[in-house]
C-alpha cells in the first residue's frame, strides 16, 4: 500500500511536471527541482517550517521521551501483554468497590 | 508490581481533561482546514476556467492561510496516541486491531497523499500545468478529508462497536469485517455531519476575513468575489448540517438512547415528545432526573423530539428513568433495566476470570473453559456494565450535554441566517457599502462557529459518559493504573504548550491577513 502510494505519487507527479528548461532532466531531477525550488525560495515557508520542527522535537523528543512512555511496555512482560490486561481488567472490579 | 487496589479516582477525571484538551485543541485547525479546501479548490477552479490573473492571486492567498493553518495543525493529533498508550493502555489494548486498522490507513493516506499534494500546491505554480495543479489543490482538500474519514470511523466504533468479536485468550476485540466497521452506518452519519460541518468553519472565516477588507477599503475585489463563494458553500453546508445533524440525532436515539435523553434532559419519557428550544437547567449539578420534575421556563416544539428521533410525530423516545428502568420499544422488543445489565456484566467478567485460570489450569481437559466461554460469550454484549457500581453512573451529566446541544442548534440557526443575508447583500446589494455591523457580524461569527462545533463535540463524547466504548468498556476499566499527579504535570504541559502555539498561529494568521494577497500577475 505505502509503496503503491509512492510509485503512484512520483508517476502523475513525472507526468505533470513541464518546466521547459526541464524537459530534457531526468524524471528524478525532476521531481527533486520541484522540492528544491520550492524549499528554496520559500518565505512564510520557512517561518512555518522552524515552527513545525520545534513543535514535533517537543511533541516526539521531550513529550514521548519524558512524560509519554507505553504504559503496557514499561510494566507488562513482553508477550505477556494480555495476560497484564486481563489481570488489570478482572482486578479493577474490585479496586472500584473500595 | 503495581498495586492494583490503588485506582485513584481523580486520575481517570485528570486523564479524562487531557484527552478532552487535546481533542479541542486538535480540532480548532481539523474543520479550518477541511473546510478552507474547498474554497480554495473553487477559487483555483475559477482561475483554470477563466485564466485571469485575479483567481490566481485570489487561490494563492487561501492558500497560503491554508497553509499556515495546516502547517499549525500538523501532528497534533499525535499527541492523542501517546494519551492512549499512556493513559489508556487497558482501552488500547482491549480495542486491538479495530482502532489501529483504521489509524493506520489514516496515517499512510495522510502522509503521502496530503504531503504529495500540499507540495505540488504550494511549489508548483510554474512547474505543474495549470490543470495538474488545479488537481493536486482538490486531492489535498480530498486527502484531508480522507482522513477525516478514517479518524470518525475510529471514534464511531467506540460509539456503536460493529464488525468485531472479542478474544479472551489474546484480551482483544478482533477485526470480523473490516466493511462493517468502515462503512458503520454511525460512523457515514458523523463523516457526513462534521465534515459538512467543518465547510461551514471555512465559509465563516473566508467572509469574515473578506468582510475585514472591506471595513479597511482594501483588497474589495477580492472580498466581494471571496464572499460570493464561502456564502454559497457556507448556506449550503449549513442547511446539510442540519439535515445530516437529524439524521445523527436518529441513529442516536437508536443505539446511545441515554446521550439523546441527557442532551434533551428528558427524565420520563413516551410518544408525542416535544423538543425543548430552551430551559433553566442548573448548570453545576446533575439534576434529579428520579423525580421527574420538567425543568422550570420550558419552551418546547410539539411532536418535534418524536420526529428527531424517530421520523413519527407520534413516535416513542425512552427518558432517563425509562433506559435506567427498562422499557418497551415499540416494536415489542424488552430493554433490559440497568440494573440487570450491571449483573449480566458482573457474570461476564467473572465468566472472563474463570475461563482464563481453567485455560491455564493443567486439569482441565477444556471442558471447564469452554462451560466459563459460553457464559461469557452470552453476556460480552453486557461486559462493561460489570464496572458499574451504581446505575446513576450510566447517567451523563446533563447539564453539559443540554445546553452544548442548544448552542450547537442555535449557532447553526444563527449561521443559515447570516449566510442568507450576506448573499442578499452580495448579490442584490453593494455588500462593499453594507451596514458596519454586518461586517462585524462576519467576524464574530468567526468564534460563534467554532464554539458551535466544539460542542458538537463536547454532546458527542459526554453523551457517551461513563463509556470509550459503548456498553463494553468503561472509562474506570479504560485507563491506566498510574498516579495522578503524573496527569496533572502534562496537562499544564500541555495548557501551556497549546496557548502557546495558539497565540503563535493566530499572530501568523493576522500577519498574512494583514498582509493580504500578493499581486504578482496584475
Amino acid at each position: 500500500m505505502l509503496f503503491f502510494w509512492c510509485f503512484l505519487d512520483i508517476f502523475v507527479l513525472s507526468l505533470h511536471i513541464n518546466g521547459y528548461t526541464m524537459k530534457k532532466a531526468g524524471f528524478w531531477h525532476r521531481v527533486f527541482d520541484l522540492y528544491y525550488d520550492g524549499f528554496r525560495s520559500m518565505t512564510l515557508g520557512k517561518v512555518l517550517w522552524t515552527v513545525i520542527l520545534i513543535k514535533l522535537f517537543i511533541i516526539f523528543v521531550v513529550l514521548k521521551v519524558f512524560f509519554f512512555p507505553d504504559f503496557l511496555k514499561e510494566n507488562a512482560r513482553e508477550g505477556e501483554e494480555s495476560d497484564f490486561v486481563a489481570t488489570e481488567l478482572i482486578n479493577r472490579v474490585e479496586e472500584l468497590k473500595d | 508490581m503495581l498495586n492494583l487496589l490503588s485506582i485513584d479516582a481523580s486520575m481517570i477525571e485528570w486523564s479524562r481533561a487531557q484527552f478532552a484538551l487535546t481533542a479541542i485543541y486538535h480540532w480548532l485547525f481539523v474543520p479550518l482546514t477541511l473546510g478552507l479546501a474547498v474554497i480554495m479548490g473553487i477559487v483555483e477552479t475559477c482561475y483554470y476556467r477563466t485564466r485571469k490573473p485575479f483567481w490566481k492571486d485570489a487561490a494563492k492567498f487561501w492558500q497560503k492561510l491554508f497553509g499556515v493553518n495546516f502547517a499549525m495543525g500538523v501532528a497534533t493529533g499525535i499527541i492523542l496516541e501517546f494519551e492512549f498508550g499512556t493513559n489508556w493502555s487497558n482501552y488500547s489494548w482491549f480495542v486491538g486491531d479495530i482502532f489501529g486498522a483504521p489509524l493506520a490507513v489514516e496515517g499512510i493516506v495522510a502522509f503521502f497523499m496530503e504531503s504529495t499534494f500540499v507540495a505540488v500546491m504550494f511549489f508548483g505554480w510554474k512547474k505543474v500545468s495549470v490543470g495538474f495543479h488545479l488537481a493536486s489543490t482538490w486531492l489535498t482538500g480530498l486527502g484531508a478529508t480522507i482522513s477525516a474519514w478514517w479518524i470518525l470511523v475510529a471514534n464511531a466504533w467506540m460509539q456503536y462497536p460493529v464488525g468485531c468479536e472479542f478474544n479472551p485468550d489474546t484480551m482483544r476485540n478482533e477485526m470480523m469485517s473490516f466493511a462493517e466497521v468502515a462503512l458503520s452506518p454511525f460512523a457515514i452519519d458523523k463523516f457526513c455531519h462534521t465534515v459538512i460541518s467543518a465547510w461551514i468553519i471555512g465559509a465563516v472565516f473566508v467572509v469574515a476575513v473578506s468582510c475585514w477588507y472591506l471595513m479597511k477599503g482594501r483588497e474589495k475585489k477580492l472580498a466581494v468575489e471571496s464572499i460570493k463563494i464561502a456564502a454559497i458553500v457556507g448556506l449550503v453546508a449549513s442547511v446539510g448540517a442540519a439535515l445530516t445533524g437529524h439524521q445523527s440525532a436518529a441513529r442516536v436515539a437508536e443505539v446511545q438512547p441515554m446521550k439523546l435523553a441527557a442532551m434533551e434532559a428528558l427524565y420520563n419519557g413516551g410518544v408525542d415528545q416535544s423538543l425543548t428550544g430552551i430551559a433553566l437547567i442548573n448548570p453545576f449539578e446533575q439534576p434529579d432526573y428520579e423525580k421527574g420534575e420538567e425543568a422550570s421556563m420550558k419552551i418546547a416544539v410539539p411532536y418535534a423530539l418524536s420526529i428527531l428521533a424517530t421520523n413519527d410525530p407520534h413516535g416513542y423516545v425512552p427518558g432517563i428513568n425509562d433506559i435506567l428502568n427498562g422499557y418497551t420499544k415499540p416494536d415489542g422488543t424488552v430493554e433490559l433495566s440497568m440494573d440487570e445489565k450491571i449483573e449480566r456484566g458482573k457474570k461476564a467478567i467473572e465468566a472472563l476470570a474463570a475461563y482464563r485460570q481453567a485455560k491455564f489450569a493443567s486439569s482441565d481437559d477444556g471442558s471447564i473453559a469452554a462451560s466459563h466461554l459460553k457464559v461469557l460469550q452470552e453476556n460480552m454484549p453486557y461486559f462493561g456494565y460489570g464496572y458499574i457500581r451504581d446505575k446513576g453512573e450510566l447517567v451523563p451529566f446533563v447539564p453539559i450535554n443540554f445546553y452544548a446541544f442548544r448552542v450547537m442548534v442555535g449557532v447553526g440557526c444563527l449561521l443559515i441566517l447570516f449566510f442568507m443575508v450576506v448573499l442578499f447583500f452580495v448579490y442584490k446589494k453593494d455588500i462593499t457599502a453594507a451596514p458596519k455591523w454586518l461586517h462585524w457580524s462576519a467576524i464574530i461569527m468567526v468564534p460563534l462557529a467554532y464554539i458551535a462545533s466544539e460542542s458538537g463535540w463536547l454532546v458527542a463524547e459526554f453523551g457517551r459518559q461513563p463509556w470509550t466504548i459503548q456498553d463494553m468498556l468503561p472509562t474506570c476499566a479504560s485507563v491506566s493504573n498510574l498516579q495522578s499527579s503524573s496527569v496533572i504535570i502534562t496537562f499544564f504541559i500541555f495548557l501551556v504548550l497549546f496557548t502557546t502555539m495558539l497565540a503563535v498561529e493566530i499572530n501568523i494568521l493576522l500577519k498574512q491577513i494583514k498582509k493580504g494577497p500578493e499581486h504578482e500577475n496584475n
